[in-house]
């Protein structure tokens, strides 16, 4: 099976040889992934929903660029944070807004038997209740298991300073998970 | 024991999009890819615009001609009253000229409207006139 970085040179190969199979590729590898970054910064699954038809619209007219990016997930990632904020601007009112992004969380399939209720309910809640700077640094770095490196370059920010981001959030969650065993 | 949260909520995973989504989203993709569609519907984008814009264009020069034009005849009117009004007195005031009143008195009755001109009122246009 493919790496993530295989995976993505045959998409951008196929992007620069013009071959629209590469939408199939992109969605299969990112699109989840995209969907669930939009909705952790628009807290609502419609507009992350439109957002990401957008991204896809435009990654098709865009297709040479994306082609010749140098790190395809962060040039997608970048432009899903770029349309993200400015809907986010745009946006007059929220709409079916998620009480909490955290309710977007489950359990993976094998990990059932290691967590309880209350367990996952109280991570949910120390995900959800950190800064928003802190929990965009988790979700990457966690959830869409990217390098500092990655997270640098897409919020445009020293990697010190996301390792740093990354340290105080993981605290913050442990102190409000140490009810459950974590120190 | 002691748990590492890291390690932990790697067991949490974003929940799926909707099923459709994936379709919906290849489609307007795809229709974006090929470059005449995606040509076409930026032309019909561009046409619409083009539209609404020169729709709002000739609403706009119809409610300025429509005002223009009856500001015109308000003005028409005004002036043809006037006209009128200066040709009457003017008409009056030879007509009193020739009956033997003075130039300057002829004038002042000419001016006076034709209802001021009752034979009631007479007494006050000479108590006016000094008469």
């Amino acid at each position: 099976m493919p790496n993530q970085m295989e995976v993505s040179q045959i998409i951008q190969k196929k992007f620069l040889d013009d071959d629209p199979s590469a939408l199939e590729l992109v969605y299969e590898h990112f699109g989840k992934r995209l969907y669930g970054y939009l909705v952790s910064i628009l807290r609502s699954r419609s507009d992350a929903e439109e957002v990401l038809n957008e991204l896809f619209m435009k990654v098709a007219v865009k297709r040479e660029q994306v082609g010749k990016s140098d790190n395809l997930r962060v040039y997608l990632f970048a432009i899903a944070r770029n349309m993200a904020y400015e809907m986010c601007r745009k946006r007059s009112s929220q709409k079916e807004t998620l009480s909490v992004y955290a309710e977007y969380l489950e359990l993976c399939d094998d990990a059932a038997g290691r967590w309880n209720e209350e367990e996952l309910v109280a991570a949910r809640k120390a995900v959800d209740s950190l800064p928003e700077e802190q929990r965009e640094v988790v979700v990457l770095k966690i959830f869409e298991e990217m390098t500092f490196d990655e997270i640098a370059e897409l919020l445009r920010i020293s990697q010190n300073t996301a390792a740093s981001r990354y340290r105080y959030a993981i605290e913050k969650m442990k102190d409000q998970m140490k009810g459950f065993g974590y120190e | 024991m002691n748990k590492d949260i890291e390690t932990s909520l790697k067991d949490l995973r974003l929940r799926d999009p909707a099923a459709e989504l994936k379709d919906k989203v290849l489609a307007n993709a795809r229709k974006s890819w090929n470059p005449r569609t995606a040509g076409g519907s930026l032309k019909l984008m561009q046409f619409r615009r083009l539209l609404a814009t020169a729709a709002a264009l000739l609403i706009l020069t119809g409610i300025i001609a429509i005002l223009n034009i009856s500001e015109g005849r308000k003005m028409q009117q005004a002036m043809a009253r006037q006209w009128g009004n200066g040709w009457q007195k003017s008409e009056k005031a030879r007509f009193l000229e020739d009956l033997g009143l003075g130039k300057e008195y002829s004038n002042l009755i000419a001016g006076i409207s034709t209802e001021k001109l009752k034979l009631s009122n007479i007494s006050l246009i000479s108590r006016d006139l000094n008469l």
